[in-house]
């Protein structure tokens, strides 16, 4: 193992990015192919190096990295590099496959340490530079040592752009800030595989007895309860104790829950920092401590300020103040009015009350069509299974009265009779509802 | 190699062999099962399919990015016992399949390079099966899948068909995906209405190919899996995701969809109603009024999913409302309060968003 020291790595340039800094988004699926890739390799005892390359959209100085794949690799004079032509083409490949929104090489990823960029990852970065032409791939590194330590949902990864001072002058990188962005499909996928995705023991002969059992083991602490409920999922419709629209509804429910749960760890994460905060004068008028300069961090007071600024557009606005210029205006009359009540809820004028309003209508109205369906296929159930049972009648009286008329009478008192006594089997019991129904 | 056997040692932690065994590959295995072929003899070998995290997402991407376009794409993986299991997917460059017979000879050339591609790259699994999209009128076989998946696993069994609904998944928050076996020709399964009642609501422009070739084809079990190191960071992405679970609002970006949804249901309600005004004046025999209920019931359900899908779309809205909105005014005047005591310092101005 090469010696390297703690901290300081030659080939990374500290200190703040310039003004024209990439905005850059991650997507869980490049995260998860990295894993998905690196897991297999690991387990089937594959040769070399782990590398691949990511794709992305690039626009301007923002870039999203989207899919991966890995790549194949040859040795040359004891540099790690990607085999050239195999690379072009299956980058084309993938181009081919990706062209609304058209994706192009952002990135190659491989695994590295914590401290950053190490010599051998600058051979191949500067091959795939030239081979696409593009020198801001970026260098993606994941960082096994970091995977059992996650904190806070930091992720084991970090993004470096390569930097040249000067022409001819070494390579140098510079870390970049990256945010976690999805799209819709996405979410979902990765909602489902977190929750319902089972641990990947190997096939069993009895097939269900092992579903049965690794779906126990599930490994998220959400996934416990998700689990059991994926079982019943598999069932067919009618075995399952829940049904699917409850199921759904348990599990989107949960999922809310979560994130409710989150929302909540995190703002007391913030207000218990807030509160280990020396007293200054702005709490306590009294006070002559000055503030200790060195170690307020400025920058997240200004944040959870600008946070908490941010709430009172979050109230539905009263129509009054909705004319009012800008937001600060909006906030501070509330303020003003403290002494008055809070402005009471009107009558949906404002636009987006109107609007959840009809959204709340529009659902009840579904509900309502859905009911409805259901009551009239309930009537009509009874009604064919009254006319079998009349049917029935008519065929056992007509041989004991040998009358056509007794039959037609029969029918019609038999309506009655039949509405009962099928209410009697106990078959729909919404005989009672229907009743009316003509 | 200084980097290679830092690595090596590195990423033995990251894996777990008991756990993460399917992400094995056994060559000599699946060669072995391949020459015994025990699905010959038993159509309803295959019975199960566990699809890998990166296989789902990507087929679900896949199938979204298409919109209202069917797309389609491979299945790379292996057998065991009497389960397939996918480890990856790959996209095809082929649109409309839905309407074309051989769309996927367009893609051999393709498929065929990619796939060597991906062995000398190390992945050396086989396809596996073949997946398509049906943009919002559900999982199942229509008359030409049933004849593609027929061929391919006249030739290059075991082949497995999987379908997905990008539409239905976005509306329910849920992955909406199918995988399907076709039986040999002439083979009549025992129980014949049990996989066409099990389908959920089948539009009814395609209700006619659903019904038609419905017995043709049986449906596997499916369950999803995912690596140790995959969990691991899906528990630190879920820190990063919640965030669009709860802003997210189903109602407002389903509109489309529910909406057409709402025309189906209308369109075989009518239907429903023109067939039994035909059959009313007749005396209602066994059978007529049996089938017509059948109809209806399917009706029915497909009104029930809308409105529960529509439900969850508006608890989604109000917990936003309750959590977010209603307390705002307080939670503002109370930011003020505390703001402005201290007279000499004007931070109610100073609002730096």
């Amino acid at each position: 193992m090469a010696g390297k020291s703690a901290s300081i790595n030659p080939l990374v340039l500290t200190g703040k990015a310039p003004d024209t800094t990439q905005h850059v988004q991650l997507h869980p699926l490049a995260l998860l192919t990295i894993s998905d890739y690196i897991t297999r390799h690991t387990l089937r005892s594959q040769e070399g190096p782990i590398v691949g390359a990511v794709i992305g959209e690039q626009d301007g100085r923002s870039f999203t990295l989207e899919h991966a794949f890995e790549c194949k690799l040859q040795e040359l004079n004891g540099d790690v590099l990607v085999d050239g032509s195999w690379f072009a083409e299956r980058l084309e490949q993938y181009r081919d496959v990706h062209k609304a929104p058209p994706l192009d090489l952002v990135a190659i990823f491989a695994l590295g340490p914590v401290e950053g960029p190490q010599k051998v990852h600058l051979p191949m970065l500067k091959q795939v530079q030239q081979l696409t032409g593009n020198d801001s791939v970026m260098l993606l590194l994941f960082h096994g040592e970091l995977v059992d330590h996650l904190q806070g949902g930091k992720l084991p990864i970090s993004l470096y752009e390569s930097v040249q001072e000067q022409e001819g002058a070494q390579v140098k990188f510079r870390e970049l800030s990256f945010e976690v962005e999805t799209g819709e499909a996405e979410m979902i996928g990765v909602d489902t595989v977190a929750k319902a995705g089972t641990a990947a023991t190997a096939v069993q002969r009895a097939d269900t007895a092992q579903t049965g059992e690794s779906s126990k083991k599930a490994t998220s602490s959400k996934g416990k309860g998700k689990a059991k409920d994926k079982d019943k999922e598999d069932d067919t419709e009618t075995a399952g104790i829940l049904s699917p629209e409850d199921d759904e509804l348990i599990a989107s429910l949960t999922a809310k829950a979560n994130a409710i749960r989150m929302l909540n760890d995190r703002i007391n994460l913030i207000r218990s920092y807030l509160t280990t905060l020396p007293p200054s004068y702005l709490t306590d008028a009294n006070s002559t401590t000055p503030p200790p300069r060195d170690t307020t961090n400025h920058i997240l007071l200004r944040n959870v300020n600008s946070l908490l600024s941010r709430v009172p557009l979050l109230a539905p606005q009263s129509p009054i103040v909705a004319l009012s210029n800008g937001h600060e205006a909006a906030s501070a009359i509330p303020s003003s009015a403290a002494p008055a009540p809070a402005p009471a809820p009107s009558p949906p004028s404002s636009g987006i009350h109107a609007a959840g309003a009809k959204e709340r209508q529009d659902v009840h109205l579904t509900s309502l069509l859905a009911v409805l369906s259901r009551s009239v296929a309930e009537a009509q159930a009874m009604g064919s299974k009254f006319h079998i049972v009349s049917r029935e009648k008519e065929n056992k009286s007509r041989p004991a009265f040998g009358g056509g008329g007794r039959g037609g009478g029969g029918g019609g008192g038999g309506g009655v009779g039949g509405g009962r006594s099928l209410g009697g089997f106990g078959e729909e019991g919404l005989t009672g509802e229907v009743r009316g129904a003509p | 190699m200084a980097q290679k056997g830092w690595e090596i040692e590195n990423t033995i932690k990251l894996v777990d062999p008991t756990r993460d065994a399917l992400y094995k590959y056994d060559a000599d295995k699946v060669k072995k099962l391949n020459n015994e072929r025990p699905w010959r003899s038993d159509p309803n070998h295959f019975k199960h399919v566990r699809i890998s995290a990166v296989a789902l997402i990507k087929m679900v991407m896949h199938a979204r990015s298409g919109g209202d376009l069917e797309i389609m794409g491979l299945m790379v993986g292996y057998i065991e016992h009497e389960t397939f299991i996918v480890t990856d997917a790959v996209r095809l460059p082929v649109e409309g399949t839905e309407t074309r017979v051989n769309a996927q000879d367009d893609a051999n050339e393709y498929m065929v390079t990619f796939l060597e591609r991906s062995r000398q790259a190390g992945q050396m699994e086989n396809a596996v099966g073949w997946y398509h999209s049906h943009p919002g009128y559900g999982c199942w076989l229509s008359g030409i899948d049933v004849g593609t998946q027929e061929m391919q696993q006249s030739i290059n069994d075991p082949f497995l068909a999987v379908v997905v609904d990008p539409h239905r998944t976005i509306s329910a928050g849920k992955v909406d995906i199918g995988a399907f076996r076709t039986y040999p020709q002439g083979y009549k399964p025992e129980d014949s209405g049990s996989s066409a009642e099990g389908m959920a609501a089948v539009p009814m422009a395609k209700a006619a190919d659903f019904g038609a070739h419905a017995n043709r084809y049986y449906s596997l079990e499916v369950s999803h899996y995912k690596s140790t190191l995959d969990s691991k960071l899906l528990e630190a992405l879920w820190n990063k995701y919640w965030v669009q679970t709860l802003s997210s609002s189903p109602l407002f970006t389903n509109r489309e969809y529910v909406t057409k949804q709402i025309e189906d249901v209308l369109a075989k309600t009518a239907l429903v109603h023109d067939s039994m005004k035909k059959t009313s004046g007749l005396p209602p025999m066994g059978p007529r009024p049996k089938t017509g209920n059948d109809q209806f019931a399917k009706v029915v359900k497909a009104a029930e999913k809308i409105a529960s899908e529509e439900k969850m779309g508006l608890v989604a809205a109000m917990v936003k409302e309750k959590v977010f909105a209603v307390a705002a005014p307080q939670l503002d005047r109370a930011a003020h309060a505390v703001a402005t005591d201290g007279g000499d310092t004007q931070m109610a101005d100073v609002k730096v968003a």
